[in-house]
This record gives structure tokens, C-alpha cells and sequence, in this order.
């Protein structure tokens, strides 16, 4: 019933989201100031992309309170980080997903900001540049509104998205790959083989950690022999791209050799549904080229002649050293992905109802430390709620303890009743300030 | 005093005004293939009583430039581009293009020269092929016309007769447009230039010695000298000519409307902000090449008086866009909107009989049709006459389906006003406080002109739950447009306050060291340039500057020092500089 809708004929190849969010920043001199997307809108105005007949320009959406609330909890509440341009970054991801699912576009790309892959389950602050993460946002929206199953993100930021990865981590339905440069080597230091998902998500997040120095060889080679494989396996009814640009080879936060050329093939081989931007920092010297290849392959155009003027072939060429580091990880992987089975029988079978876990997180832009047990219900053929008790101090607003009860999107009555009976007893023990239900599937947020 | 002249599809209009008074007009039917005969024929007619030496201005809407490229008539040009890396421009334009190698970037940093000495040798060769006009363009001359202008030059050194370059008609974003822009400009220059030069001996033989004037698309005049440099600005000023025509007429509501202007084929309609029409974004298409030519927005949609009326395969009334000819009360042979019109009893005009007996045939159809769940052909009206006139058919029923005809012609001019609104509101923005407070476009009144306007904008308007206006008529409404439409130019500022350099790439201008810092010293040093470049076109009114656009970005330098990027685009106000009394 999806692809009746969506296989309406004569409709433009790509629907594009473009909102550069001329008036927002983080402060005058961050990375995510008002001039971001400035030089890229420049160059697909003068390159007559926005309004080419293969590509229709939307504008973005403003998200309701509730697509974010019910994904999201915040301390001290959702209201206290989550601004304007948030819920319309948010949106334009909204308005490409709808273009899409709507059937008036093959694909959409939602070339927006502020990004959203660093954002978690809970909010206590900014993380990453990020505060809400709007694919998570986007994703909830789409399974509401829409049939849809089995979902794949492929991230292909430089950062690893340890807030996407949260956000999936026990959800055997959605499949989370990023490849992205080492976390030995660049912020946030996460994404490891070995982060594999949670106990009923084996094998549903998978992390790429690339050497420093990968160009588009080792990214392409990542991309046909690794990500495709394992997306042909996984059978997903869609595909997003988290599409951050910070893997070229002149971004200033990251050590990575990829063009603009190497960013539009990538494009072209993965085939994405939706793209949505995430980081991206080169805001003269590759945002425009690289933009303008997405956009270009995406709408199935030509894209040979993309060629940023920084490029040096000689420069930027990657090593032999990478190149056979990027082969031994590529063997690593395919055995592990191969005993993804096993590994999740195993693991199940280790915990029983209950899987507990500790984790700190770090706010980098306020200084905030986040604390968190997490508790996950365990089924043995249905996906269970999840607990997070979370405690912060060194925020604007003092110490902050609140509970947030994710009750997933697959939830049937018998899980919610237990999620929502699980809370109640908490708050008896009355160690939080509040008590939230996020409820993904009816798209709603409760406070106990 | 001044004289409009509108030379239209199906007519030619002339007026003489005199301080906001008609002194005369007259209307004659365009000549197809040789449009000056009819030209000068409404000339002629209404100069007959005006003492030459009284006029002071002559402005001229013309379908010549829009007929040569519609017709694909357009001289044979050479196009010379630099594309740069980006976009595969192969199949963007109406020729092949010459691909340079080179490019400018988005700063207007040259980051490789063009190289001259191969280019030389290969415009020497093409030039030899034929005397024919060249066309430059290069992604970014925006930035920084230097390398555009040094093909221009070198193209003029080569032998090529004329030459026209991309950034000298528009300053904005949008390499394809200012390419296609520039195309035409010169494929159209011959054509148009000999078409001067035969109104001007036209003038001249009638002793009028009043400078002349032509539209523009944007709705603007320039002086006939400074449009011959760009005469592609001259396409499609029909649309132009009718919206100003409104406006000269009075009272367009300030309040958020709809016009219309209602033909005997088609409803132009356009969406009026405080007065003034809202503008077309990028500029009009030529022949589905979109250009850089300004203009405003109209939609049209095939409704008009004369909108032949037939039974769709389910039953219900097909009016338009095809016409056969005038209404059955004005001789035509088959019935039409007007028709229905005459017999709903909203208009008076013609014989009201023949109105009446097309309706009943078309009442009888419906029968059959309602009866053998068939489609029945209407024969010639005129033929089944007498087979009509012999069945008793209720008069009820006739008005009945008058009115099912007007209901349909109404919705599909709802249709197309949906569309234009929509369209509005679609606009692009581009930040979250354009997002959050927007500012959506809801029509609060409708204004009807054109000849079916006091009979049908009524029935849009009640239908639409707003106000309507219908001005009283002026028979010659476009060429009141064209007599009294504002000089117009524009001209675009990049400014980029940490290196202190300024781009006018209208005027082929790059500064450095302006020792601006502030959007207020840019619309100053703007404002200086627009009355400069005026006077350079030989404008001799005082335009009223409007910001078309601008955009003030704080960004960082290199060394991570605050600067700004600033954006201004200015422009003589168009319009009209006096109204029509009665």
C-alpha cells in the first residue's frame, strides 16, 4: 500500500527542503552561525538547482510540541532548550518526509539546521550543536503517519551520532550505521564495533570507525562492499541519510580526504528515500560543492563536473596505510555481522526480563554532566519499554533528576500499561522532581 | 501631453492623455507579419486633433521581441560560456553552448583565468563562419564581471557585430537565467533595432518629435536608446501593460486582492499586495527556457466571454479554453459563456434572442444526454434552428443550465486563483521568524476588468465570499498602462565589508577600499549608483528608490574577525505616474 502512493508518475526526482536558517546561531563565532548555508544557498541559486524541473523546493514545517515530546524528555523540561528554529528544523525534515511518503517526489532531502545526531533520549542541554534530534523527531512522525516497517539510517557525518545511536539502540526495527572517523581520534569518542545494539537489538547498530586520512576510495569501498551488503540483508522499507559533510577534505573540525564528488557518488550509491543534513563545517570551501553534488545525484543529474577549486589530487590522496586498514576493519566486520544471530540469543538469554546499564554523557556547549541508569524491559518476542533516571548538576538550572519512560513505537496495551505501571511506582519512591511518558506511537507526552 | 500604443494579439490600442484625462483613443485590429501598418493606423487616428508639438512622450507595448522568439525567429548566435564546475549546462539553452574553461567562485575569487589565446583563435574561427551576434555568461560574473567582461572584450575584438553579457541584465543569482537572457538579447537586437528605426521614421514623417519610450516586462519604460542595448527586456509586456492599466485606473484596494482581467479567451489573474503587484520570482520563460527578465506574476486560465460551452463524457459543462468565435448574441455560430451570461440575466448585450436559442440547444442536449446516458455532438447552431424552435422547452430549465455553465466557468477561475495563492504562499523563505510569523497571502477583495469583468467577477467574488470591484471600463485600458508606466532600472550591491569590495554587476563594477560598513552607508552608495546609471539610460524623471531585496549576513573572516556580507537590490519604483479621470 506504500508504493502505490509513492509510485506516482511524473513527479519531480527530488523534493528539497532548503532552510538555511539565515537567523539562527549558537554565538557569533560557532561553527552554527547565521553564514553556514550561506555560500551553499549561493551556489545552488547560481547554479539554477532550486528551481531545475527535476527538484521541487519546499518549505519546512513547524513540528508540533508533541512530535517532539514524544520522542524527547527534557531537564528541567523540553521547553527550556527547545526554541523555534529547533521545531522548524525539525519540521523541514517533517515536510521532506511528507513530500516523499505523499508520493510527490522519487526522494526528498532536507537540507536544513540545526542538526540533530548528537541529540538524546533525554535533553538536558546542547550537545554536539545539537538539542533535538530531528531525524528521531522525523522517523516518529513518519511511523504514525504512515505504514511503515523496517527503517535504515546510514550516517555519514564524520562525527560519530552517538545521539541517533541512543535514540535506535534497543529498536530491532530500525538499523543504525555510521561510518564515521575514529572515536580515539574526534569528538564524541563513541562508535565502536562493539556497540552493537541493545539486548533486543543485536545487530541493529553498527558502527564504522574509520582511520584519519580516508578519501573517497576508502569511503566508496566502505559504502559497495560493507554498508550495501548488509542493507540488502537487513531489507529495509526505507532508507535515511544522516548526510553530514565534515568527512572533506577541508573541514576544519575533522582529518578526512572525501570531495564533493566522492560525497555525490556516495549519494548515488546508497540510494537514499531521505537525506537530512547534519554537520558540516568547511562553510566556503566545501558545504557549497558538496550540496550541490547531493542535490545534483539525488535528482539523478549529472554530477562528473563537481569539482570544489580547494581540490588537490596529489594533497588529499589516502595512504596505503589506510587503505589496508580500511580492508582488515571491512573483514572484521563481516564476521561479526554475520554472527549477529547467535550474538543476540546469547545475549538474551544472559539478562532474562530486566537489562540494567549506567552511562555518563557530557554536554559540551553548556558543561553539563548527565547521569543515567537505564532500565529495558525485555520481551521474548516484542520489543519492552525503556527507564531512563537521570540526574545532571553544573547546568544553568541547577541539579536536575527526572525520569523519562520511553515506551516504543511497536508497543502493544499489555507494554504500555506495564511502562506506564513501572512509573507509577518510581515516582512512589519519589526520588525524581518528574516523571515522563514519551509515547512514540500515539505521539504523545505525559507527565505521572 | 502622451500617447500609449499597445500592440495586443487581437488589437491595437491607442490613447492620448492629457494630465490623468483621455483626450483620445482608438482601437484597430493588429496586423499580423507587418504590425506597423496597424501601429501607425491607431497613431494616425488618434493624432488627429492633438497639435504634435503638445506631446511630450510616446511609450510603446509591442509584441515584436515576444513574437520573433516565440516564433523561434531569432537570429543565429554564438553563445560563449564559463560554467565553471557545478551543473552539466550542455542542454540548459536554446543553442549549444561555447564551454570556456574557468571559473570565478562564489566570492568572486577568479580561481582559474579563462585562457585568452585559445579563445582568441577560436572566436576567429567562428566569426569567419558568418557575421552573425555573440552572447557571454559566467557562473558567478555576479561576484566579479571581470572574466565575463574579458570575453565580451575579446568577443568585440574578434569581430563579432554585437555582444551581450549575462550581468548586464541582471545582477542576480541564477547563472542559466542571465545565460538565456543574454541569448535572446542578442538573437532578438537586429529584429528590434529595425523596428525602431521604422516607428522612429514613422514619427518623424508625422513630425512628432517627442522622445520615445518602451515597456518592459518588469512593468517599467526606458527611453528607446537605452532599451536597444537590452531589448530583451521587451518580451511579453502585454501582461505588463494590463496590470499597470489597472493601476492607472484607480482604486486597487490596499488590502491583500485578485485582479482580473477577463478577454474574450482567457482571465489573466494577478495578486496585489498594498497596492502593488506581487512580482514574478527568477523571471518569465522563453519558450521553456526560463530567463531573467522580470516581470509579475500572472496566471492565466482559459475562461473568457467567448469560451465555447460543450458536454463533457459525465454529464457536466465544459467552458473553455477552447473558443470558436463571438457569442451566438453577437452572430457567432455556437453557444458561449457570454450566452449564459445574457440568458442568467448578468449581462446585456447583443441579440438576446440568439443567446436565448443557443442556451436551448444546449438544454436539449442535456436532455438526450440524460435520457441515453449518451454524448450528443452539438451540430451548428445555426443549422438546427428551426428543429429548436419547434420544441417547447421550459424556460426554467434553460436559465437552469445558463447557470450550471456559469458555476463551472466560475470554479475553474477559482482553480486558477487557488493556484496563484498557493503559489504565493510556497515562496521560499529562509528564516525561522519567516517560518513561524508567516505571512500568507489571503485574498480580501476582488477587482473585475476587461470585458466580461461586470458580468462574472461578481459571481467569482460572491463565490470567494469577498468584496469585488469592477472599475468603469476603459476600452483601452493596456495602452493607458504603457502611456503612463514609470522609468524603471535596477541595479544589485555585494558588498563584503572585511575585504571592502563592492559589486555592481549591472554597471560592470568592482570597488576596493569603499570604506563601507552598514546596510545604511550600502543603500546610500546604492541609491548614488541607481540615479547614476539612470541618467547613463537617459532617464530624466527622479526615480523613487524601492529595496527590491536585501539581506545583511554577520560572518567571520579568515582570522576569525566579525564582518558582514551584505546584499542590496534597488530599483526605480514601477508603476504609474498619474491616474485616469473620467
Amino acid at each position: 500500500m506504500l508504493e502505490t502512493k509513492r509510485q506516482k508518475q511524473d513527479k519531480p526526482a527530488l523534493g528539497l527542503v532548503f532552510f538555511p536558517a539565515f537567523d539562527w546561531k549558537i554565538s557569533e563565532t560557532h561553527p552554527e552561525r547565521q553564514e553556514r548555508l550561506l555560500y551553499t544557498r549561493d551556489q545552488l541559486e547560481e547554479e539554477g538547482l532550486l528551481d531545475h524541473p527535476a527538484i521541487r523546493e519546499y518549505n519546512p514545517l513547524v513540528a508540533d510540541w508533541n512530535d517532539i515530546a514524544c520522542v524527547h524528555v527534557g531537564a528541567p523540561d523540553l521547553h527550556h532548550w527547545v526554541t523555534e528554529a529547533h521545531r522548524v528544523s525539525a519540521g523541514g525534515a517533517i515536510a521532506a518526509a511528507k513530500a516523499l511518503m505523499e508520493g510527490d517526489v522519487k526522494r526528498a532531502f532536507a537540507l536544513v539546521r540545526p542538526p540533530g545526531h548528537h541529540a538524546m533520549r533525554m535533553v538536558h542541554g546542547i550537545r554536539g550543536f545539537c538539542t533535538i534530534n530531528i531525524e528521531a523527531v522525523m522517523l516518529a512522525y513518519i511511523r504514525r503517519h504512515y505504514p511503515v516497517g523496517r527503517v535504515a539510517f546510514v550516517d555519514t557525518d564524520v562525527h560519530h551520532g552517538d545521539g541517533s545511536q541512543d535514540m535506535f539502540y534497543h529498536d530491532p526495527d530500525t538499523l543504525y550505521i555510521s561510518f564515521h572517523q575514529d572515536g580515539r581520534t574526534l569528538y564524541p569518542g563513541t562508535g565502536f564495533m562493539d556497540e552493537f545494539g541493545g539486548p533486543q537489538a543485536v545487530g541493529a547498530n553498527v558502527n564504522i570507525p574509520l582511520p584519519p586520512g580516508t578519501g573517497d576510495k576508502g569511503l566508496h569501498r566502505v559504502l559497495t562492499e560493507l554498508v550495501k551488503p548488509i542493507l540488502d540483508d537487513f531489507k529495509p522499507d526505507l532508507i535515511i541519510n544522516s548526510a553530514g559533510q565534515d568527512n572533506h577534505f577541508s573541514d576544519p573540525l575533522a582529518n578526512m580526504n572525501v570531495t564533493a564528488k566522492g560525497y555525490a557518488e556516495l549519494a548515488h550509491i546508497l540510494q537514499a528515500d531521505i537525506a537530512v543534513l547534519e554537520g558540516g563545517y568547511s562553510v566556503k570551501e566545501a558545504l557549497p560543492y558538496v550540496n550541490t553534488g547531493i542535490v545534483l545525484s539525488m535528482a539523478g543529474l549529472d554530477y562528473s563536473q563537481v569539482i570544489e577549486p580547494a581540490f588537490d589530487s596529489v594533497k588529499y590522496a589516502q595512504t596505503d596505510d589506510v587503505t589496508r586498514y580500511i580492508e582488515s576493519l571491512i573483514a572484521q566486520w563481516k564476521v561479526q555481522w554475520a554472527q549477529r544471530d547467535q550474538l543476540k540469543a546469547k545475549t538474551l538469554s544472559r539478562y532474562g526480563d530486566i537489562y540494567k546499564t549506567e552511562k555518563r554523557i557530557y554536554y559540551d556547549e553548556t558543561g553539563i554532566s548527565e547521569l543515567r541508569h537505564e532500565t529495558v524491559r525485555l520481551y521474548p518476542h516484542q520489543v519492552g519499554w525503556r527507564l531512563i533516571d537521570s540526574q545532571s548538576t553544573a547546568g544553568p538550572y541547577g541539579h536536575q533528576h527526572v525520569m523519562g519512560m520511553f515506551i516504543p513505537w511497536q508497543a502493544d496495551e499489555v507494554c504500555r500499561q506495564e511502562a506506564y505501571d513501572e512509573l507509577w511506582r518510581r515516582k512512589k519512591e519519589g526520588q525524581a522532581k518528574r516523571y515522563v511518558i514519551a509515547d512514540e506511537g500515539k505521539g504523545l507526552s505525559e507527565e505521572l | 501631453m502622451k500617447i500609449g500604443i499597445d500592440v495586443g494579439g487581437t488589437f491595437t490600442d491607442a490613447v492620448v492623455l492629457d494630465k490623468g484625462h483621455m483626450r483620445a483613443f482608438a482601437k484597430r485590429r493588429t496586423t499580423h507579419g507587418q504590425i506597423m501598418d496597424g501601429l501607425l493606423a491607431v497613431l494616425d487616428a488618434v493624432c488627429k486633433d492633438v497639435p504634435v508639438e503638445q506631446i511630450e512622450k510616446v511609450t510603446l507595448s509591442t509584441t515584436i521581441v515576444t513574437n520573433v522568439v516565440i516564433e523561434g525567429k531569432e537570429e543565429q548566435t554564438d553563445l560563449y560560456v564559463i560554467p565553471g564546475p557545478g551543473r552539466n549546462v550542455e542542454e540548459a539553452f536554446p543553442v549549444k553552448p561555447i564551454q570556456i574553461p574557468g571559473y570565478t567562485d562564489h566570492q568572486g575569487r577568479v580561481v582559474a583565468y579563462f585562457n585568452r589565446k585559445e579563445v582568441k583563435a577560436l572566436m576567429k574561427q567562428e566569426v569567419q563562419a558568418g557575421h552573425r551576434p555573440a552572447a557571454v555568461s559566467a557562473k558567478f560574473a555576479i561576484r566579479n564581471p571581470s572574466e565575463e567582461q574579458a570575453l565580451s572584450d575579446l568577443a568585440k575584438q574578434s569581430g563579432y557585430r554585437l555582444v551581450s553579457e549575462g550581468t548586464k541584465l541582471s545582477g542576480a543569482l541564477h547563472f542559466p537565467r542571465r545565460t538565456v537572457s543574454a541569448y535572446f538579447n542578442s538573437a532578438v537586437q537586429t529584429t528590434f533595432s529595425d523596428f525602431v528605426k521604422g516607428v522612429q521614421d514613422a514619427l518623424k514623417a508625422r513630425h512628432i518629435e517627442a522622445p520615445l519610450y518602451m515597456l518592459k516586462a518588469d512593468g517599467g519604460s526606458l527611453p528607446i536608446g537605452a532599451l536597444t542595448q537590452m531589448p530583451v527586456e521587451a518580451v511579453f509586456t502585454g501582461s505588463a501593460a494590463s496590470v499597470l492599466g489597472m493601476k492607472a485606473l484607480g482604486g486597487m484596494p490596499t488590502s491583500m486582492a485578485v485582479a482580473l482581467d477577463m478577454g474574450g479567451t482567457t482571465t489573466d489573474i494577478s495578486l496585489w499586495k498594498e497596492g502593488q503587484p506581487i512580482r514574478a520570482r527568477g523571471g518569465v520563460t522563453i519558450r521553456d527556457y526560463p530567463s531573467a527578465v522580470q516581470s509579475f506574476q500572472v496566471e492565466s486560465v482559459g475562461i473568457g466571454g467567448e469560451s465555447y460551452v460543450s458536454l463533457r463524457k459525465d454529464g457536466t459543462w465544459q467552458v473553455g479554453p477552447e473558443r470558436r468565435g463571438p457569442s451566438m448574441a453577437l452572430g457567432g455560430e455556437s453557444p458561449t459563456l457570454g450566452d449564459a451570461l445574457i440568458v442568467a440575466g448578468y449581462a446585456d448585450f447583443g441579440d438576446k434572442e440568439w443567446a436565448w436559442q443557443g442556451l436551448t440547444q444546449l438544454t436539449v442536449l442535456m436532455g438526450t444526454f440524460s435520457t441515453n446516458k449518451q454524448r450528443v455532438e452539438l451540430g451548428q447552431a445555426k443549422g438546427q434552428k428551426q428543429a429548436v424552435i419547434t420544441k417547447q422547452v421550459d424556460k426554467d430549465k434553460v436559465e437552469q443550465v445558463a447557470k450550471a455553465i456559469i458555476e463551472a466557468a466560475v470554479d475553474t477561475i477559482q482553480e486558477g486563483i487557488r493556484r496563484a495563492v498557493t503559489r504565493e504562499n510556497k515562496r521560499a523563505v529562509y528564516t525561522v521568524q519567516d517560518i513561524v510569523e508567516a505571512h500568507r497571502f489571503k485574498p480580501e477583495s476582488l477587482v473585475g476588468v476587461g470585458g466580461t469583468a461586470g458580468a462574472l467577477a461578481p459571481l467569482v467574488a460572491k463565490a470567494m465570499h469577498i468584496s469585488v470591484l469592477t472599475p468603469k471600463e476603459a476600452p483601452v485600458a493596456n495602452a493607458i498602462g504603457a502611456a503612463l508606466a514609470k522609468e524603471t532600472v535596477q541595479v544589485s550591491l555585494y558588498c563584503h565589508t572585511g575585504k571592502q569590495e563592492l559589486t555592481v554587476p549591472e554597471l560592470g563594477l568592482q570597488e576596493s577600499n569603499v570604506g563601507i560598513y552598514s546596510m545604511a552607508e550600502l543603500l546610500a552608495k546604492g541609491q548614488g549608483y541607481l540615479q547614476d546609471l539612470a541618467k547613463q539610460m537617459g532617464i530624466q524623471e527622479n526615480l523613487i528608490v524601492e529595496v527590491v531585496a536585501k539581506e545583511d549576513f554577520p560572518v567571520l573572516d579568515g582570522g576569525y574577525r566579525e564582518c558582514r556580507i551584505m546584499n542590496l537590490h534597488l530599483q526605480g519604483k514601477a508603476g504609474v505616474d498619474t491616474y485616469v479621470r473620467d
